[in-house]
């Protein structure tokens, strides 16, 4: 039967997940004075509480559960604004289990081997000998690394094979490096049939699809605590339509992601027109609702005593990886459209 | 969460394409005229003898009584189908006709809900006035109670086909010191004496909309609607009615619109005049991003039919989903005449149906709800910020 929203048992799973976020990985950790701790040292945890083994079956060690989850899942890590990097744990995994390497996916599955992800800078060949430019977020402590192509091909490789050169990272509390690879051969290889690239753009689209959501209550939140000309700015038409913008961004993006989740999960037809149209839609909007939550917040939403510069800064690193919106509109664009309903 | 439809609704699916693909009017919809209504007449006619009239409204009252994915199937079939605008309709069936459901009297049903349904009553609806817009509340055309009449004196304004149609949903001003509480809905015959109807022609071309006046026009007090100087809740009550299933109807004609517009890119040069416009960089990135838009669209859709399943209260996603449908169609018809080049200017240029819809859909973020009100709503009933002073 036909139901778009959430049951009651992934209800259990999200407010769980937003438990152990608030707890171990609150937003207060990105502040010049927070205590950030080192990702990769709760990769083992993130591991334990199955977050990168959702979509390995129940033979390979995983939960059994489908696409649908592991996305609501990564909303609430978009939320929180997590490393790209958890991204690359959830699909290194599988490339490890197509490869047949069943060791490496059950330790990238347990958090033991933490995956960074590589994100192509430029034209990347990967195959069975990998070459290109490629960017890594948080990749210390990370002994695996995951690089993918637009067309589906995804591949992990060692970290330590790799001389990594440090980059000035505009993010906050992420570090950058950059990589050149010149024929460096993968520990594992997967092709565009295990459709690497519509998982990533999903989970992207997914994080995305969580900054909407956030910067939409932070920015709504400060519109009905700030008194300014007697009244609190929300009742003012000028910030209430912008916050009803970004209410209706978030709500879009959220059911499209949805959809997109589901015809994932079912390997329909039109999957990756459905994941690839998150993704544009969700960075587009992510990063309007993310600089429209800073303006709300006038003069302090532009200084780091906020959180609302993080949305953006973040929003343009969940945007690029896998390619930008920009990139993804051209993938969309080759896309068929979505055929007629069956009937029976 | 779950997009595989039943068994059941695969049937029925296939019932409804069977149907509609054989019945729907090969023609097109003439847009002004006696030609148009009898058009309307036509089809409303033949959906009716087929037991198609009223999918949404309940058996007991003569409608095809269907749940509601059932009617997001209907829908969705009828746009694939090509199906035409309800036009001279779309009030009777989506809103006056539910209206008497849930607060009329026996009487009232009986006699005006099927002559709806066989396609012989246009209805249209006397909310607006001059002076009282979005602030529909502050309405003052006057009714007074004389006998077993009400006396109306007044004006409407931007009433859709009122010069088509056979009643009118009217709401009066019949007490002047209570505001919400001093309205009445009542039901309007548009041939009574000292009703006169003014079409308006509109920015593309046609008279969507007219101005009525009243001059000592008595209506019998049975055509009230629920109580005296309750009109408001009734008006209310059913406001939300329109904004459910029928805009699914509209995106999937977006959505094709879109297509077509993507297969129009690959052979119509660009800007340059040299290179197809997909090779566009921005109409190739506008185009996308309505794909994705109206793909969003449907997903709302999806998910605001799925809280009406669960019986959940409706909120206010009719609201952001209307808000939405609108300033997307708006878009996607910009890109139509950005696309058409020059040729926009000339409306027998093909394809020429675009300039026209261009226009007038300049016109959907103002009527039944401005864009503004709408953010006032969202902002208000769904982000609990404060009314303004």
């Amino acid at each position: 039967m036909v139901d778009l929203l959430v049951s009651t048992e992934q209800q259990q799973i999200i407010d769980s997940v937003v438990d152990f976020l608030s707890v171990e990985l609150p937003l207060a950790r990105l502040r010049p004075d927070g205590n950030n701790r080192p990702d990769s040292a709760l990769w083992p945890i993130m591991g334990e509480l199955g977050w990168f083994m959702t979509s390995l079956t129940e033979a390979q060690g995983g939960l059994g559960l489908s696409a649908v989850e592991e996305a609501l899942l990564f909303r609430q890590l978009g939320r929180h604004l997590l490393t790209p990097n958890v991204l690359a744990s959830a699909i290194g995994a599988r490339v490890a289990a197509a490869a047949g390497v069943d060791e490496l996916a059950a330790a990238i599955a347990s958090g033991q081997q933490p995956v960074a992800l590589g994100n192509a800078v430029g034209r990347v060949s990967i195959g069975a000998r990998i070459s290109g430019r490629f960017h890594l977020f948080d990749a210390a402590g990370m002994p695996l690394l995951l690089l993918t192509d637009g067309v589906g091909n995804a591949a992990l490789v060692a970290t330590a094979s790799l001389s990594l050169l440090p980059r000035p990272s505009a993010v906050d509390a992420m570090s950058l490096h950059e990589a050149r690879l010149d024929a460096v051969a993968p520990l594992a290889l997967a092709g565009p049939d295990l459709g690497a690239h519509v998982t990533l753009r999903l989970l992207a689209a997914s994080m995305l699809a969580g900054v909407c959501e956030q910067t939409r209550d932070l920015a709504t939140d400060y519109a009905k605590l700030r008194v300014q000309f007697g009244q609190p700015i929300g009742a003012f038409q000028a910030i209430k339509h912008k916050c009803a913008d970004l209410a209706l961004r978030a709500d879009a993006v959220g059911h499209l992601v949805n959809f997109a989740s589901i015809r994932v999960a079912n390997r329909a037809e039109d999957a990756v027109f459905q994941a690839t149209a998150a993704k544009l839609l969700g960075a587009q909007y992510a990063l309007i609702n993310a600089k429209e939550t800073i303006q709300i917040h006038g003069g302090i939403g532009f200084t780091t005593e906020c959180d609302a510069h993080h949305f953006l800064k973040r929003a343009h690193v969940y945007d690029l990886i896998g390619g930008g919106y920009r990139q993804q509109q051209r993938f969309l664009l080759e896309e068929p459209a979505p055929g007629e309903e069956p009937v029976a | 969460m779950n997009l595989d439809f039943t068994p059941d609704e695969r049937h029925f699916r296939a019932e409804v394409r069977d149907w509609l693909r054989t019945h729907v009017p090969k023609e097109t919809r003439p847009d002004d005229g006696p030609e148009m209504l009898a058009f309307d007449k036509a089809w409303q006619r033949r959906q009716f003898e087929a037991g198609w009239a009223g999918i949404a409204w309940p058996k007991e009252y003569g409608g095809a009584g269907l749940s509601l994915m059932q009617q997001l199937i209907w829908f969705e079939e009828y746009a694939l189908a090509g199906g035409p605008y309800l036009g001279c309709f779309f009030v009777a069936l989506s809103h006056a006709g539910p209206t008497l459901i849930a607060r009329g009297t026996d009487a009232q049903k009986a006699f005006y809900l099927p002559k709806i349904l066989a396609g012989e009553t246009p209805w249209c609806q006397g909310f607006s006035e001059p002076g009282s817009g979005s602030d529909l509340a502050s309405l003052r055309c006057r009714a007074v109670i004389e006998d077993d009449h009400l006396v109306v004196n007044g004006q409407k304004i931007w009433t859709s086909l009122a010069n088509w149609s056979k009643y009118q949903e009217l709401l009066v001003r019949t007490d002047p010191n209570s505001r919400y509480k001093g309205i009445t809905w009542v039901i309007g015959d548009m041939e009574l004496p000292g009703v006169t109807i003014r079409p308006i022609k509109c920015m593309h071309g046609a008279a969507d909309f007219c101005e009525v006046f009243y001059d000592d026009v008595r209506i019998p007090l049975k055509n009230v609607v629920g109580e005296v100087n309750d009109g408001w809740n009734v008006a209310m009550a059913t406001l939300g009615f329109e904004r459910g299933t029928a805009a699914l109807a509209e995106q999937i004609e977006m959505s094709r619109v879109v297509e077509d517009l993507i297969d129009l890119a690959h052979d119509r040069p660009g800007p340059d005049g040299l290179r197809p416009a997909i090779q566009d960089d921005e109409f190739a990135a506008r185009l996308a991003t309505l794909r994705a838009e109206v793909a969003a669209l449907r997903a709302m859709s999806y998910a605001a039919i799925s809280r009406g399943q669960r019986d959940l209260v409706p909120g206010a996603e009719g609201t952001l989903i209307a808000l939405y449908n609108t300033e997307t169609m708006q878009r996607i018809f910009r890109t139509a005449a950005d696309m058409m080049g020059p040729e926009m200017l000339d409306l027998e240029a093909s394809p020429s149906r675009w300039t026209s819809q261009y226009l007038r859909s300049v016109m959907q973020t103002i009527a039944g709800g401005t864009s503004e009100i709408r953010r006032n709503i969202i902002g208000e009933r769904v982000l609990g910020l404060p009314r303004g002073r």
